[in-house]
């Protein structure tokens, strides 16, 4: 995998220097791995037994079982997240599995993905390490994601984002980008399977990196 | 033939190839070379399965000879999540009442016959679809054991979950 990501930079950027590529190489080195999983539990210190139904005498893993054919869902999966709390625990992994971001340069994009709401809500109730797949929209070329954008304060969303298994970014202007890969995402070599780097628009070239050693330049 | 004896001491003579259909059956018979199969204890107690063995063995039998489910096929898992529709015959099987049909996914689960859970986990999973929280607590006797705080708490949390 490594020297197919290094290949894929020099297809994409001739001027790239070696020490650029050592740094993807080091970066994503651990695409593969497996990840591991951390599980968000519902604690709460009042909990008292309650008497179960049924169906509550199902194990978890079947009750996730049930809740994954609402995959597509959000809406059931909510409320099945607020039946009781063993319900919660099954649905809550699926409902926090994705998250979009943009720049809100696009007037017709929804408000809700504006930057950096989704992820400062979303650190602040502590589901960012649920997060399984990002994906970051920039329309603009001088954008939010930029070197002199990124301050430590944004950054600690990134670092909640420990299960990160794809990352998507769009129109991104990859020399702008490169020193700061590494400060956001450093600390995901471990979880990160999936990579897809698009170019600005028009241009059709893309990096597409998957942890099955299936690299592809388009 | 084999033989195969519920944990409440039920003896249950079937074909080879329905029991197979069962894959904890089958890798049980094979690894010991013998023609009687022993479900043990679960969970320390022991699990009654006479009675939703005897609806199991009606589902294998019918689904006798047909090829089995690959465990290694993520994208063939995938595809069978996107659907939740049950064959007819299937879906006759199943209509059973709750107690029943929990019964019958707990034996799907604990021999392995993975069609038989996907059956099971559809059918309550499309009796749970765009229903709201009270209405599947009522459905399935289920009590809401969360604080008011807790219930706020998750539907700020679910402001922010993501449509597909």
């Amino acid at each position: 995998m490594p020297t197919l990501i290094s290949t894929c930079l020099l297809h994409i950027s001739p001027l790239s220097c070696l020490a650029k590529i050592a740094v993807y190489v080091a970066l994503f080195g651990g695409l593969w791995r497996q990840t591991k999983t951390k599980a968000k539990l519902f604690v709460s210190s009042d909990a008292t037994e309650v008497p179960l139904g049924p169906i509550n005498k199902l194990p978890q893993e079947l009750v996730e079982e049930i809740l994954s054919y609402f995959v597509d869902d959000t809406r059931t999966l909510q409320a099945c997240s607020l039946t009781c709390r063993f319900w919660y625990i099954a649905a809550v992994r699926d409902l926090h599995y994705s998250l979009t971001t943009d720049d809100g340069s696009m007037t017709s994009m929804d408000k809700k993905h504006w930057w950096p709401g989704p992820l400062e809500k979303m650190y602040e109730l502590d589901l960012l390490p649920l997060v399984k797949r990002l994906r970051i929209r920039m329309w603009r070329r001088k954008t939010w994601f930029a070197p002199d954008r990124l301050d430590e304060h944004n950054l600690r969303y990134f670092s909640a984002l420990e299960n990160l298994q794809e990352l998507g970014i769009d129109n991104l202007v990859l020399r702008d980008f490169m020193p700061d890969l590494q400060r956001c995402f450093g600390h995901l070599s471990s979880t990160l399977r999936f990579l897809a780097l698009k170019r600005p628009f028009g241009s059709s070239r893309q990096i597409v990196c998957q942890a099955d050693a299936t690299s592809t330049v388009q | 033939m084999v033989l195969l004896v519920t944990s409440d001491n039920k003896n249950f003579v079937v074909d080879r190839e329905v029991a197979d259909r069962s894959v904890f059956v089958k890798n049980t018979l094979e690894a010991r070379g013998l023609s009687i199969a022993t479900p043990p204890m679960l969970n320390g107690g022991c699990f009654e399965l006479t009675s939703p063995f005897l609806q199991v063995l009606e589902y294998c039998q019918h689904h006798r000879g047909e090829p089995l489910p690959t465990t290694d096929d993520a994208n063939a898992d995938e595809n069978r999540k996107r659907t939740t529709d049950i064959g007819e015959w299937d879906r006759k099987f199943i209509t059973v009442d709750h107690e029943m049909l929990f019964e019958i996914i707990l034996a799907a689960n604990y021999l392995d016959i993975k069609p038989l859970l996907d059956v099971g986990c559809k059918t309550i999973g499309n009796m749970v679809k765009g229903k709201s929280p009270e209405e599947v607590r009522k459905l399935f006797d289920i009590v809401n054991d969360f604080t008011p705080e807790e219930e706020a708490q998750i539907k700020k949390e679910n402001e922010w979950a993501e449509d597909p």
